[in-house]
Parts: structure tokens; sequence; C-alpha cells
């Protein structure tokens, strides 16, 4: 089974949901906060700045971290058990800092030597930040291990090798720049060291870069449709982002260290429009996540107007693009369709399948493409957006399978019946006939031995005759054997033996015993009426029995119940010359008969 | 006449025993069920078997299915079939493969006369028996066209014992006529039924039962 989450956890969210909002607010204080701080030190001197050499670069940066702020503010809100916000929130900050190693960091009063270390210690931390809001989408998380090695590593070479080590032995005042804040990270001024560590370091991040970029771009490769149409932008944005940076620091290698007034603006600008491009891409997905619940919410209701069994899997499989996508509900201890066809919903390759849980209640599973749903978010957006179809169809199933029992129950019940009647001829043949034939059996030796006439032994001899001949009728008429070996045509001619029934067709098979037996009631009760014509014919699915009755009245009591149970259809009509009786009964509907048929005539 | 009696009620099986016994039969078997018969049957090699209808397990058609097996395997053995149901698609399912040497009547039939004793003779001289109520049951049968109708009284009576499975000599025995005016009657009858005569009166019997059961 895939994810399995639910309603519940969504729910259990609402009533946090004002914690959430105070959080959010927050955040977007303090990035509003640090953006403030940040404008006033790049005021300070906006010569050393990156963004602040034109008003026009520096509303682009505070225009694309209000972009990542926002829109991570906004995923967090509307994806309340998801994180991945922050990560957008993370990047905002970071990019902030960039500007901080700068002189006008003494902008930040008390602060400021703290601010110009931050600065200085995450100059470079965007890419590694950016890298994880990459390999994190949708889901927030990292799932692969391999992926977060690369982020470790990413983060040790950009902040430590990169921010850190450098720092250790980088003294700004002597440097020359007097302004400057005091870095609290420094340990022994040697700017030589600190050029040659920073560009080793610098190496170690190309590889780094390069590494990861592959890492995506083979990713990208690998990625089943679904995933790529889920993701493929976000990991195509982070390979350009991460190729401008690269090229960052490639023409920043022989300076040793990033940024500055000497690097080029065009790799800036394309950084930053990375970023952008990255806020936007998850802007877009929550839109068009929201579109596509808002879609199948419409069909919900065009579907509870139109009451179509089977649109559930319809709709969902044109809202997830895959149309071998199939539905299934737990009805009767067992997964089946909305038809109560039986689905397998056993992983195996190439299909995964994905629980849909309601709180705790599983009210679907879906059988689908590998990736699909492979993340807790989209299997709550399915939840959400199509759970009153689903329990809809749910319901119908169910609705149906006790339809189906209840037809079964009442084809079960007539054969019941029968088999009463069977095992009443049965008794009375093995029982008071073969009693009365004894007897008569008795008198005939009795005549034998005494060798004398009696008239009072005839009478009796012929009293008991009759009564075995009236014995004989009565089990007969409950169920004639013959019907049973031999089945209804033969039945039906041995009828036309001693009742006038004239049998001009009847199609020479066995059927099912419940349908042989009330095909046969039919034809008894017409000639029991009057002289019958019985047509009989089998056309594959259906027995079709026309029996043509020269009576005005045919008494068909309880053979209504009967057909409606077996599901055929039984019409009188007035013909010329008395009552025509059309009977058609189909062979599917009862599905137990064939055993009856088998457990009727025993083991042979 | 040596002879292996089958029937699953203990009663009836004991009443025909002591039918066969005192009509000079020589009863060198009984059976309560199928299997125990064709036991007997391939033990003794009777000349003749008494075989109800109904025996288990299931109570429906065992000792037709006994009869054919019987036939088939023992030539040489007849079977007289004993049933409590006049049904003519048994007796038809009984002689078509093999008319010689079997027989259906009914149970109650045998208590009356020597008629267990002249059928059992009949069936071990390889001659065919039917019940006449079932002949009876046929001829009665309301059909269109029916060339029955256009048969004489005397014709009606011949074509009745035709169908018991009687020979010339017997039709001739029964209605005191001679076996040339049989011969006559016969000829006609087929003629006017519009069926080939066989000069073998089991095939005949066979031939005259489908017609008769013909819609």
């Amino acid at each position: 089974m895939g994810a399995a989450v639910g309603l519940g956890a969504r729910r259990r969210a609402a009533s946090i949901h004002a914690v959430q909002i105070v959080r959010c607010a927050a955040a977007l204080a303090v990035v509003a906060g640090l953006a403030w701080l940040t404008m006033r030190m790049v005021a300070a001197s906006h010569g050393f700045s990156e963004s602040g050499d034109s008003t026009l670069s520096e509303v682009a940066l505070h225009g694309t971290v209000a972009l990542l702020a926002s829109v991570g503010v906004i995923h967090r809100l509307a994806r309340p058990a998801n994180r991945y916000g922050w990560l957008l929130v993370l990047i905002a900050v970071f990019l902030l800092v960039t500007e901080w190693a700068i002189p006008g960091a003494t902008a930040a009063g008390s602060l400021s030597a703290a601010a110009f270390s931050v600065g200085l210690l995450l100059a470079v931390a965007v890419p590694v930040a950016t890298t994880w809001a990459v390999l994190a989408f949708p889901s927030g998380r990292v799932e692969r291990l391999r992926d977060r090695y690369l982020l470790a590593a990413g983060a040790l070479v950009f902040v430590g090798a990169l921010g850190l080590v450098p720092a250790l032995f980088f003294d700004p005042q002597a440097q020359g720049c007097l302004d400057c804040p005091i870095n609290l990270m420094l340990f022994r001024g040697d700017p030589e060291l600190a050029a040659a560590l920073s560009r080793t370091a610098m190496g170690a991040a190309l590889v780094w870069a390069t590494v990861t970029m592959l890492e995506l771009l083979l990713g990208l490769a690998r990625m089943s449709p679904a995933s790529r149409r889920a993701r493929g932008a976000v990991w195509s944005i982070g390979v350009l982002y991460l190729v401008a940076a690269s090229a960052q620091l490639a023409v920043s290698l022989d300076r040793g260290f990033v940024g500055g007034l000497t690097m080029d603006k065009g790799l800036w600008w394309a950084q930053l429009a990375g970023l952008a491009a990255l806020a936007l891409a998850v802007a877009f997905s929550l839109l068009r996540s929201r579109a596509m619940r808002r879609s199948v919410t419409g069909l919900v209701v065009d579907l509870h107007r139109e009451a179509a069994a089977g649109g559930m899997r319809e709709a969902l499989a044109a809202w997830l693009h895959d149309p071998s996508l199939l539905v299934a509900y737990p009805v009767d201890g067992a997964y089946r369709d909305v038809h109560l066809e039986t689905v397998d919903v056993t992983p195996r390759p190439g299909r995964a399948t994905s629980r849909l849980v309601n709180d705790g209640d599983e009210i679907a599973v879906l059988v689908h493409r590998p990736g699909l749903l492979d993340n807790p978010d989209a299997v709550r957006e399915v939840v959400t957006a199509a759970r009153l179809g689903l329990d809809n169809e749910r319901l119908r199933a169910e609705g149906l399978a006790q339809v189906r029992a209840l037809a079964g129950s009442r084809v079960r019940i007539i054969e019941a019946g029968d088999r009463e009647r069977r095992r009443l001829e049965r008794d009375l043949h093995d029982g008071a006939q073969q009693r009365l034939v004894g007897l008569l059996l008795g008198l005939r030796l009795l005549r034998t031995t005494s060798g004398e006439n009696h008239a009072e032994v005839d009478d009796a001899e012929a009293e008991i005759q009759a009564t075995v001949d009236d014995l004989r009728e009565l089990a007969n008429g409950l169920c004639p054997n013959v019907l049973l070996t031999e089945g209804f045509a033969v039945a039906c001619a041995a009828l036309s033996e001693t009742m006038d029934v004239r049998v001009v067709d009847a199609p020479d098979r066995r059927f099912p015993a419940v349908v042989e037996t009330t095909a046969y009631l039919l034809v008894a009760k017409a000639a029991a009426a009057g002289p019958t014509t019985v047509y009989a014919a089998f056309d594959g699915d259906a027995l079709r029995v026309r029996a043509d009755v020269a009576q005005a009245g045919v008494g068909l009591a309880g053979l209504e119940d009967r057909v409606n149970a077996l599901g055929g259809h039984i019409e009188v009509l007035r013909v010329d010359n008395g009552k025509r009786v059309e009977l058609e009964l189909p062979l599917a509907a009862p599905a137990v008969s064939r055993e009856v048929i088998a457990a009727d005539r025993g083991p042979q | 006449m040596r002879a292996v009696v089958a029937d699953d009620s203990l009663l009836t099986r004991e009443g025909v025993v002591a039918l066969l016994t005192s009509g000079g039969v020589d009863v060198v078997g009984q059976a309560g069920d199928a299997t125990t018969l064709m036991n007997h049957v391939r033990v003794y090699r009777p000349d003749v078997c008494v075989v109800d209808i109904r025996m288990p397990p299931t109570h429906t058609d065992e000792g037709i299915v006994a009869a054919t097996a019987i036939r088939s395997e023992f030539p040489d053995t007849g079977v007289l079939v004993l049933s409590h149901y006049i049904e003519s698609a048994y007796a038809l399912r009984l002689i078509q493969d093999q008319p010689e040497g079997i027989g259906y009547i009914l149970k109650e039939r045998i208590f009356s006369g020597d008629v267990l004793i002249d059928s059992l003779r009949r069936v071990a001289e390889a001659e065919t028996v039917v019940d006449p109520t079932i002949v009876a049951r046929l001829l009665h049968r309301r059909r269109t066209d029916d060339p029955v109708q256009a048969l004489s009284e005397r014709e009606r009576e011949v074509l009745a014992l035709v169908a018991e499975g009687l020979t010339n000599q017997g039709i001739s025995r029964r209605l005191f006529i001679t076996d040339r005016t049989v011969e006559a009657h016969v000829r006609q009858i087929f003629t006017k039924l519009g069926l080939d005569e066989s000069p073998e009166s089991n095939r005949r019997v066979l031939s005259v039962l489908t017609f008769l059961r013909s819609p």
C-alpha cells in the first residue's frame, strides 16, 4: 500500500490553524524586518553591495525575497502538514544575508558585528538551500539517503569551507576596510591563507555543484511521466540556477572570494531570476492542484446529478493522467469496482496502489502507475476533492452487492423449495409406496399359498392398487422423476402422454434444475387449465416457453414470483380461443443452480 | 432359469424372490444397490436380472444405468427393469441401444397373474418387454394429423402388442388369430404409419415407440 493519509490529519490541522497563522505572520515579520535592515546596510555602503549599484537591482532583490517568503507562507497555510514552505522562507532569508558582509553592516547598530559575521558565514549559502528546496519538492522531505548526503556535503562546502574557514583568517580592518564591523569569527588575520583556502573551497563547491546538476539531470531523465509533470519544472529551474551559481564560482575562482564589485552582474541576475522562477513554479503547482480539485469537485456534483456508475474512475483517470487507473471500493471484505468486479489491489511492478482514508475509514483504493501518488499531499488532494463522489460510488456498490445478495437468496429459497419437493417425492416413493407394494405382494403370496380365491382379498388388492396409483399421481405432481433425470423436453413429452398437451418444439438439452422446474411448472399449470400447445426454444442466453391454452382462465399463482426471482419475465396474453403465456428465463442469473443439480444427483 | 434380484427395499426384494422361487426360478443373488448387482452378475452370470429403477445413492435412474451396463457387458443376460413410474422416456432409453433381452414394466403389475414370470421368460429369450400402460398412453396422445386414427380397431390392437414387444407368434396367441394374419396386419400398419418394416420384432418395437412418442 502506498501512503495512507486522509482527512483526519486535515481536520486536526484545522484546529491548529490559528497557531499556523501566527507562525506564518511572525515569519513574514522577521523577513520584513531583515529586509528593512538589509536595505539600511546597503544604503550605508552602496558600492560594496551587490544589489545596491542600482535601484532596479535592489527592487529585484527585495521583490524576489518577498516572492519567496510569501509563496513559502502561502504554501505553509495551504498545506498544513507539509513543511516545504519554510524552505522558501529560508532561501529568502539567506538571499538577504548575502548582502550583510559589507561595511554598511554597521547600520545594524549594536548587532552590526554579528550581522557582518553572519554575512561572511552565509555569503554563499543560497545554492545549498535552493538545492534542498528542489530535492524536497513537493513533500517537504528529502526521501532518498544519497540526496541527504549530497545536501550535507553541500552545507559543509558552502557554509563550512567557503564561509567559515576563510572567515577565520579574514581581518576586514587589516584589509583596509576600516568602516567594516568586527569579524567575530576572526582567529588570525592572514589574507593569503584566507584566499588560498577560499579558492580550494570554491573548487570543491564547483565539484559539488557539478555533481548535483548531474544528479538532477539524471533524476529528470528517469522520472515517470507523472512525476515529471509534478516536479519537472522545479527540477529544471534548479539545474539552471545551479548553472548560473557554478558560473559565478568559476569566474570568482581567480579572485579567491565570491561576490564583490567585479563579479559578473549577468550571473547575479540569472540566479535571482532562477529563485523567482522557483517561487513561481511552487505557486503554480499550488494553483494547479487547486484548479484540479475544483474540476473534480465539479465532476462530483455532475456525478451526483447524472448518477453514472464508474464516473469517478473516468474523472480520476483524467485528473491524474493515467487512463489505466482503477478505483476499488471495500465491499463485503473484498476490493471491487462499481460493477462489483473484484479488483486486484496487490502492488506489483508497474502498478502502485494508494489507500484513500477518511477519518480512519478506508473509502477506496486507487490502482495506478507508480510515481503518481507517491507523496501524501497528492493522496490528500484526491481524498479532499473526490471524497463525496467516491463515497457515493462506494455506497452504490454496497447497495448493488446487497441487491445481488437478496436476489441470490430469493433464488436459493426457491431452490430449497424445489429440493424439498423432490425430497417429499422421494420419501413418498421410498416410504408409503414401498409399503403398499409390499402389502400387495403379501396378499399375492397369501393367495398363492392358500390356493383359494377370496372376494375380500380381491377388493383389498384393488383398493391398494388404487391408492398406489393416487400416490404416484401425487408424487409425480410434486416433482416428476423424469424431469430430474431426463430434463424439460422429455418431461413435457411425458406430460403429453397423460394430459392434453402437444409439444411442438422443445430444446433437447439440460438446463439448471431451477430453470427446468420453472418451465415445467408453467406447462403443467397450463395443461391443468385446458388443452395446451407448447413451443419452447433456447437462444443461448434464455429459455423461452410459449404455452397456448384453449381456456379463458389460467391459474399461474406463485409462478410470477418464481420467474421474477430468477430474473425472468412472464406474460399472459389474450388470444382468439384462450390464453397465451409467454415465459422467458435467463440461465445466467441463478448461478448456484449448477451446484444444485450436482448436489441433487449425488456422486455417481 | 437363474436370476439376480436388485431392489433397495428389502420388503419388495424378498417378495419378488418369493414370487420367482414359487414360479420355479432359481434366484442366485440379491442386491440392494447397483454396485452389488454388477458384482453378482459378474460372479453368477445369471440368465436374467430383475432391477428396481431407483436405487442408492441418488434414487433416480440407477437401475437404467445398471441395465444398460449389464446388457453391453453380458449380452447373454436379460434385464427386466421394475419401475414405479410409467415413463416412456425410460423405456425408450432402455431399448434404444439394444432392444433385445430388455424389459420395462410397472412394479405393481408383477403381483397379478404370471406377469413377472412371463416377462422374465421373454426377456431371457432376448425379446423386448414394454409395459402395456406406457403403450396405451402413447396410443392415446393427442397429435396433429394422427395416422394412428387411420388404423382399424384390430390394427390398433396389433400395434399395441407390437409396441409391447410381442413377436408375431406372441400376438397370434394373444389375439387367437393365425401368424399369417398377424403378418398381414403388421405390414398394413407399417405402411399406414409410413414406417420401414423391419422383419426383426425387437427393432420394430423401437421404431413404433419412437413414432408414437414423436409430437
